[in-house]
């Protein structure tokens, strides 16, 4: 990771400590999320007996909601980052430090991810103990690193299209809600991907998240990852490569848009306007 | 060796995809050498900013090109953009940062050490090591300002482009800062401000822009000694002004709403008009001497 970009998320870190009410709220936020995720596991259950022995809905829910949680507010910093750049007046001085717009999304996305990583923790592993989710086995503990960060990874990725959306458009409205939706549907985090019609399982089986929330989910539960699970991956190493590779063009791809819209947004001008 | 050179540079703006175009800068081309402090004047909007942003490689033109130290900013923007520093009054700090962290963040991204010159600007409006502890919400106006231009020295550029980011400093901080941007080496400098006495202590030449459009490039100091008018003073009056009365006084005079800014030639014509204004002290609000106004200038010259 380039220097620039660990300054950057040192200076957001910095400035998120200052703001101590907000910390407060997006704390009471995601404990909130744990117990309303909680009680939605408790008294509902997948149909069609998908989830195997010892896996029930509460522990889907509640290790879906650890992992989802700490991606989400991430994404969320990332998108509205030009727009509080712009409001507070400090997009010229960002960008006169040097520092480009994908180095600021990754500065950013590492100050969030460590922000929320921790305020989740508090909340998250003594709630997961609690139902006996909390079963990692050491040894997996490098699979279930790679799993979180090519959805990291991905969550990234997303926020970047976004990004570059208000480069262009300047406001894109709901649309930043809609996209999280979808993906929370498609990632399979409110019920087993097994669960959608079979035509879907190719589209919902290649995006990295997908395959990331599973392997992170049966880590957390069972203490390691299944070797085929219907609708994801028919074996856990297709499934590995299938999550580096697509989380790898995935951020590519990205990347090069960002690149294509800043370009675009200085031409026009409008780069700190929005 | 020259520092800037603008090559028929065109910018159009537009705002967002389906915006429309507005023509900023119109085939502009000028050169500015190594080490010189060039200012730029022109009404406003007349492309003052969009030329120092463009020559930052905050915009990218749309036609011709921006050279700078032989490098053009179609093949070389980074470079650019790492050897320049735009200033504004408008950019703004995170308050909620303290000085020390903002200096800090500077110094790691550049990799410079803050110099001494810096130093100096600093306690020059009150700021030593030990208040670098202190939020920027808690600074004036004048700190914010200085601290502003000294994060940009951290940077070591090669080009500073300052907009209206020294005149409204208070004389004396603005003669000391002035003084230690003069000793810079090698500094070249494009300002655009308001400040008659900021352009005429660093300038020598000066670009006149009218509608995004080179219309002149003159000798800032040539301008300003045939300029007439040497004193501005600016006059309140209560309620209507009568016009009838102020042509009969025979200055050049300029009415913006309630107050009138006369232009004067000389210590005895200030005198002839105080005694004129005496007569009407009952409806008269505030008489103030005030400086140059950069304006009055660019329009005498543009007339002449």
């Amino acid at each position: 990771m380039h220097f620039k970009t660990i300054s950057i998320a040192k200076r957001y870190i910095n400035l998120d400590l200052k703001y101590k009410f907000q910390l407060l709220m997006d704390s009471l936020v995601i404990a909130g999320n744990f117990i309303g995720f909680g009680i939605i596991g408790l008294f509902l259950e997948a149909r069609g007996n998908v989830l195997p022995e010892g896996y029930t809905f509460e522990k889907f829910m509640l290790t879906g909601t650890y992992l989802w949680t700490m991606l989400a507010r991430t994404y969320d910093d990332c998108i509205r980052l030009l727009l509080e750049e712009a409001s507070r007046g400090t997009m010229i001085l960002m960008l006169e430090s040097n520092i480009t717009i994908t180095q600021m999304i990754f500065g950013r996305a590492l100050a969030s991810t460590l922000k929320y990583s921790l305020i989740t923790s508090i909340f998250g592993l003594p709630t997961l103990k609690y139902i006996g989710a909390l079963n990692v086995n050491l040894e997996k503990i490098p699979i279930l690193m790679l799993s979180i960060i090519c959805s990291w990874i991905f969550v990234i990725g997303l926020s970047i299209i976004l990004v570059s959306m208000t480069l262009i458009f300047k406001r894109i409205g709901m649309i930043t809600v809609s996209v999280m939706e979808i993906t929370m549907m498609a990632i399979g985090f409110y019920f087993p991907v097994e669960l959608f019609p079979k035509q879907l399982w190719p589209i919902t089986g290649v995006i990295p998240f997908t395959i990331g929330m599973q392997i992170f989910r049966d880590i957390m539960i069972l203490g390691y990852p299944r070797e085929m699970v219907n609708a994801v991956y028919s074996s856990l190493s297709m499934g590995l490569i299938k999550m580096i590779i697509s989380s790898t063009i995935f951020i590519t791809l990205t990347i090069i848009i960002l690149k294509y819209t800043v370009e675009k947004a200085e031409l026009w001008g409008t780069i700190e306007q929005y | 060796m020259k520092a800037v050179e603008f090559i028929n540079v065109t910018k159009t703006f537009k705002s967002g995809a389906m915006g429309k175009k507005t023509v900023a800068l119109k085939n502009v081309s000028f050169q500015v050498e190594d080490g010189e402090a060039i200012a730029i004047m022109g009404p406003s909007p007349s492309g003052k900013t969009t030329l120092l942003k463009l020559t930052a490689g905050i915009y990218r033109p749309d036609e011709g090109d921006i050279i700078v130290y032989g490098r053009s900013i179609r093949r070389d923007l980074n470079w650019i953009r790492k050897n320049t520093y735009y200033v504004s009054q408008n950019m703004q700090l995170n308050k909620k940062l303290t000085i020390k962290e903002e200096i800090s963040y500077f110094q790691e991204i550049f990799g410079n050490k803050m110099g001494k010159e810096c130093i100096r600007m600093l306690e020059t409006v009150g700021i030593y090591r030990e208040d670098y502890g202190k939020r920027i919400e808690v600074l004036s106006e004048t700190q914010i300002t200085i601290l502003k231009l000294i994060l940009g020295l951290i940077k070591k550029p090669k080009i500073l482009l300052m907009d209206n980011i020294l005149g409204d400093l208070e004389y004396k901080i603005l003669e000391e800062t002035l003084e230690i941007l003069r000793s810079i080496n090698g500094l070249t400098m494009m300002i655009v401000d308001k400040n008659v006495d900021v352009l005429n202590n660093l300038c020598e030449r000066i670009i006149l822009l009218s509608n995004g459009e080179v219309i002149d490039v003159g000798n800032l100091k040539r301008i300003l000694a045939d300029y007439p008018y040497k004193y501005d003073i600016e006059v309140t009056w209560k309620g209507n002004i009568d016009n009838d009365k102020l042509r009969s006084m025979g200055y050049q005079y300029k009415v913006m709403g309630n107050t009138v800014r006369f232009n004067l030639k000389s210590e005895v014509e200030i005198e002839e008009l105080i005694r004129k204004l005496l007569m009407d002290m009952k409806n008269i609000v505030k008489f103030q001497v005030s400086g140059l106004d950069i304006e009055d200038i660019y329009y005498w010259r543009l007339n002449r």
